[in-house]
């Protein structure tokens, strides 16, 4: 069968059924991961090629890294990871199997990983949950996803970066745009309910209730019932990020009612042709209906669906008429990568790096099958090649820039966890043209205490042991912050300005969705030794000397119920005070700590830990 | 032509451009043995292979490849159509690779397509064509921009799966060579990134799409090309045809100009710009059609650029301007 083919194929076949309701939204926050997925993964560490060398990576520069990781002492100090980033394929595949490009890549996979593993080092490679590469190489894992295993184990894979380019369920990169008509439900207008003489006619605008975000009520209908696209800084990453049409109708008996919608189909952001019926609250709710229903001639074109069947109680019922098989479908592909991971080789412990760039929301599933999630799109698109370190910013539009990765990853830190995965606000850009010395320290000192991946993106031939950046890039107390056993993300428990993105003032520097920088921010985060580190950071680009400072009981009030040896710091006296970057110590009485000024851009890190 | 280029095909056209004597070229074959690090021992020594024009398509890919702007995967679906995200691409790649040509760090201009930030791989490539003024706006698509904080909005899109058509692969490639050639989007519009304003942001993109892709790509671009002295030279030369219109006074004028150039004061261009005709030898429909290259000068640039504009708005394709006293 020809490659278009078989992507007709698995067109007609369709996303899957998805019986099992571990796969569904309503499953989202019970904690629990499929296809046994190991847990207790430490954030990982290591190097990636994309913001080196973008698509020119080579076995060659590969290897010359590998030797650089250990000749600078850095895999001692846990840069273990060594990954291949997109570029590395044949366009196509051979008798099914995906190839090594053999200009870049000419030894083939086994040799680069044995030539790794021989080093002490790992692994990793990259693909997608679509059909073809982003650059287009028609070796996607979509349909594939056993043989793929098969493959990564046999080339000794430890570590897998996937994305979402050309995914067949949802309007992905280069997918089809009409692909929104599996992700949207219909612009519905009513709904009908009737069983024998019993018959009601409800409005969508008038009765109906909606649920989470986005979700609107236009004159006669309601719109944008599904996920929305996650991949922009514009909106906040916590609570509901889909929204639903709920009415709560009251039927006279218990027993089996028709339900038929009047709706109006869709191909485009925000109106679908795929409807999702569930009677009952997120977790207690069956699903009556999850499917394509016929389209209609335009988004305002309404028509009444056939009936559904609906099982409801006597007294008050609630109907959900809904879309979340943007996050679903999502799961369920990526679940099927570590599926074909288990199979393949059941004792290699591979670490699943989650990468569709924050559409779906992956902060609310990803746990369930990765170790780490993406939550926007690239921090630079400027990146290097071989003699060109690329180009990085501290503050920029949209997604690039330091700034604009950490005042989303910053208060997601609830979705990560040792039993979930990690918030990804993508590699680091130490060492590329742009970033000042200290730029870079802060950009460290934050993926660091926001247990992020800490992954290097420069050509580490431009480094030497004692240089500035190997100096950022090996300090050891920084790195125990993000590599520390309790697994627990530093919290924001002080932000010099609340307004959010959207202009209202928030209430919770924890919760709340800063993305003006010009402001200073504070970071507890709970150690497993009975300690709190402590960073004090200037996002601006001025100097700010205000005094900025945080008391024991905002820091209790925070992050208590995460600490241990929690009394321990509650009753204590006094505390040594260590500077991570400088390395003094001082001894604090007053439990409050302070700092006076801040430099632009800098960051004063401190581990707080209680006198006996 | 309406049919699709290949990409084997395209790779050809600008070796093509690169071989038919670019100025600059030649000295840039002698600066090849010092690019890059260890892949510079992979190029062929200067000035030695230039592929000539009747070496086959693969070589030519394979000499891409080789040079560092074409990747692998091109020399292997060479027969392939080639789309708008990989031509633009191409065209960096090779801007940088051969002509020496340095990014625009100011790539603004590129936030107002809707789908810039669609592949995260494409984003600085499309940026700068666009930016350069050597790839235009095609289309309309959803984009969810900044400020936006509810829903996308459609406004002008790249297309980046658009197959490129031999017409427009021509007149691409005429503008990776020729700068006066290219339509360099101004600063974005007004309400073009206007995030409080989404019903002006509709409104606009409706305006656009009204018109004619034509239309759209003269929103998409601003204002002509400035030129330096020396680049007004070279494209002097290049174009024996140019109509070279000084733009100051007649006693200016009189007491001393550029070799070549006719004197049309500025206001009397402005008032009426059919002078322009009388004052050259060029056949009125040929005039009429826009397709005349038009240097404007003056001393400082001020004027010229006044003039330059005008005639541009009239729907002149080719027109630049230069201060020869700058």
């Amino acid at each position: 069968m020809g490659f278009e083919d078989e992507v007709r194929a698995l067109i007609e076949k369709g996303p899957g059924e998805l019986a099992d309701p571990a796969w569904r939204f309503d499953a989202f926050e019970n904690g629990k991961v499929l296809h046994g997925k190991r847990k207790n993964h430490l954030p990982a560490m290591g190097w990636n090629s994309w913001n080196a060398f973008g698509s020119g990576n080579t076995e060659k520069l590969t290897k010359a890294m590998a030797d650089k990781l250990v000749e600078l002492g850095l895999d001692k100090l846990g840069y273990v990871y060594v990954v291949l980033d997109d570029g590395c394929y044949q366009p196509f595949r051979k008798d099914g199997r995906i190839q090594n490009e053999e200009v870049k890549f000419p030894s083939g996979f086994r040799a680069l990983a044995d030539y790794l593993h021989d080093k002490g080092l790992k692994f990793g490679m990259y693909n997608d949950i679509g059909t073809n590469l982003c650059a287009g190489a028609a070796v996607g894992t979509c349909g594939h996803e056993k043989v793929d295993a098969q493959c990564y184990a046999e080339w000794g894979v430890d570590f897998l970066k996937v994305d979402n380019c050309y995914y067949l369920w949802d309007n992905a990169t280069f997918s089809d745009a009409a692909n929104a008509r599996y992700v949207y439900a219909p612009n519905v207008k009513g709904i009908r309910l009737s069983k024998g003489a019993f018959s009601v006619e409800l409005s969508a605008v008038k009765d109906g209730i909606l649920w989470g975000e986005r979700a609107e009520k236009k004159d006669t209908y309601v719109t944008c019932l599904g996920t929305f696209d996650g991949t922009g800084p514009f909106a906040s990453p916590v609570g509901a990020r889909s929204g639903e049409l709920r009415f709560a109708v009251n039927v006279p008996e218990a027993g089996e009612y028709d339900l038929s919608v009047e709706y109006a189909t869709g191909k485009e952001e925000g109106v679908g042709a795929w409807l999702q019926v569930a009677v009952g609250e997120i977790g207690s709710a069956e699903l009556s209906f999850d499917g394509f229903v016929p389209e209609t001639e335009s988004p305002e074109s309404f028509a009444f669906s056939a009936p559904i069947r609906v099982s409801l109680k006597a007294g008050e019922n609630l109907i959900r008429i809904m879309n979340h098989r943007r996050q679903e479908n999502t799961l369920h592909s990526y679940a099927a990568m570590l599926e074909g991971l288990n199979l393949a080789a059941p004792e290699r412990d591979v670490i699943l790096s989650i990468c569709e760039w924050g559409k779906t929301h992956p902060q609310n599933w990803g746990y369930k099958v990765g170790d780490s999630w993406r939550i926007l799109n690239d921090i630079t698109f400027q990146v290097g090649s071989d003699g060109d370190a690329g180009r990085a910013s501290w503050v920029s539009d949209y997604t690039t820039g330091v700034t604009a990765q950490y005042d989303k990853a910053v208060i997601m830190d609830e979705f990560a966890g040792l039993d979930k995965g990690w918030n990804d606000p993508d590699m680091m850009m130490i060492g590329m043209n742009g970033l000042t010395e200290v730029m870079n320290k802060t950009h460290f000192t934050m993926w660091s205490m926001m247990n992020s991946p800490l992954m290097l993106g420069m050509d580490l031939r431009n480094m030497e042991k004692g240089d500035a950046l190997y100096n950022i890039v090996s300090n050891k107390a920084v790195i125990a912050l993000n590599q520390d056993a309790l697994g627990v993300q530093a919290k924001r428990v002080y932000a010099s300005k609340m307004t959010d993105a959207y202009g209202k003032e928030g209430t919770r520097p924890d919760k709340t969705y800063i993305r003006d920088n010009d402001r200073v921010d504070i970071l507890a985060k709970p150690l497993a030794d009975g300690s709190v580190a402590l960073s004090f950071i200037n996002l601006s680009q001025e100097e700010k000397a205000e005094g900025y400072g945080v008391d024991k009981a905002t820091i209790l009030e925070y992050i208590g119920d995460k600490m241990v040896r929690r009394d321990a710091f509650e009753k204590a006296s006094s505390y040594e005070v260590t500077d991570l970057w400088t390395g003094e110590s001082a001894r604090n009485e007053s439990g409050k700590f302070e700092v006076k000024a801040l430099a632009a851009c800098d960051n004063v890190t401190v581990k707080v830990t209680p006198y006996a | 032509m309406h049919e699709a280029i290949t990409i084997g095909e395209f790779v050809g056209l600008l070796w093509e451009g690169l071989t038919q004597g670019h100025p600059r070229s030649a000295m840039l074959w002698a600066k090849q043995g010092q690019v890059g690090g260890e892949t510079a021992t992979d190029k062929p020594a200067p000035g030695l292979d230039a592929p000539t024009r009747a070496a086959g398509d693969l070589e030519l890919l394979e000499m891409a490849r080789l040079h560092g702007w074409a990747e692998p995967q091109d020399v292997m679906l060479a027969g392939e159509v080639l789309r708008r995200n990989d031509a633009a691409r191409l065209i960096h790649e090779f801007l940088k690779c051969e002509l020496g040509e340095a990014d625009e760090e100011n790539w603004n201009a590129a936030k107002s397509l809707a789908d810039l930030y669609d592949c995260h791989a494409c984003v600085h490539h499309v940026a700068q064509a666009f930016c350069k003024g050597i790839m235009t706006a095609k289309g309309q698509a959803f984009g969810i921009r900044e400020g936006q904080v509810v829903g996308m909005s459609k406004g002008q899109a790249f297309g980046m799966r658009e197959p490129v058509t031999y017409e427009e692969a021509r007149e691409v490639a005429e503008r990776v060579f020729h700068k006066e050639l290219r339509h360099v989007p101004g600063p974005p519009q007004a309400g073009q990134q206007d995030s409080s304003n989404l019903d002006d942001r509709e409104l606009q993109a409706e305006n656009v799409s009204a018109g004619s892709a034509e239309n759209a790509t003269q929103n998409a671009e601003a204002l002509p090309r400035r030129l330096t002295e020396q680049e007004a030279a070279e494209f002097l030369a290049e174009h024996p045809d140019t109509l070279l219109v000084d733009v100051r006074t007649r006693g200016e004028f009189d007491a001393g100009h550029p070799d070549g150039a006719v004197n049309i004061p500025l206001l009397k261009l402005l008032e009426a710009p059919q002078t322009l005709l009388d004052k050259c030898d060029v056949a009125q429909s040929l005039l009429d059609k826009g397709d005349v290259p038009i240097l404007l000068t003056c001393d400082a640039g001020y004027r010229a650029e006044i003039a330059a504009t005008k005639l541009f708005e009239m729907g002149h394709r080719y027109v630049s301007y230069y201060g020869f006293d700058a």
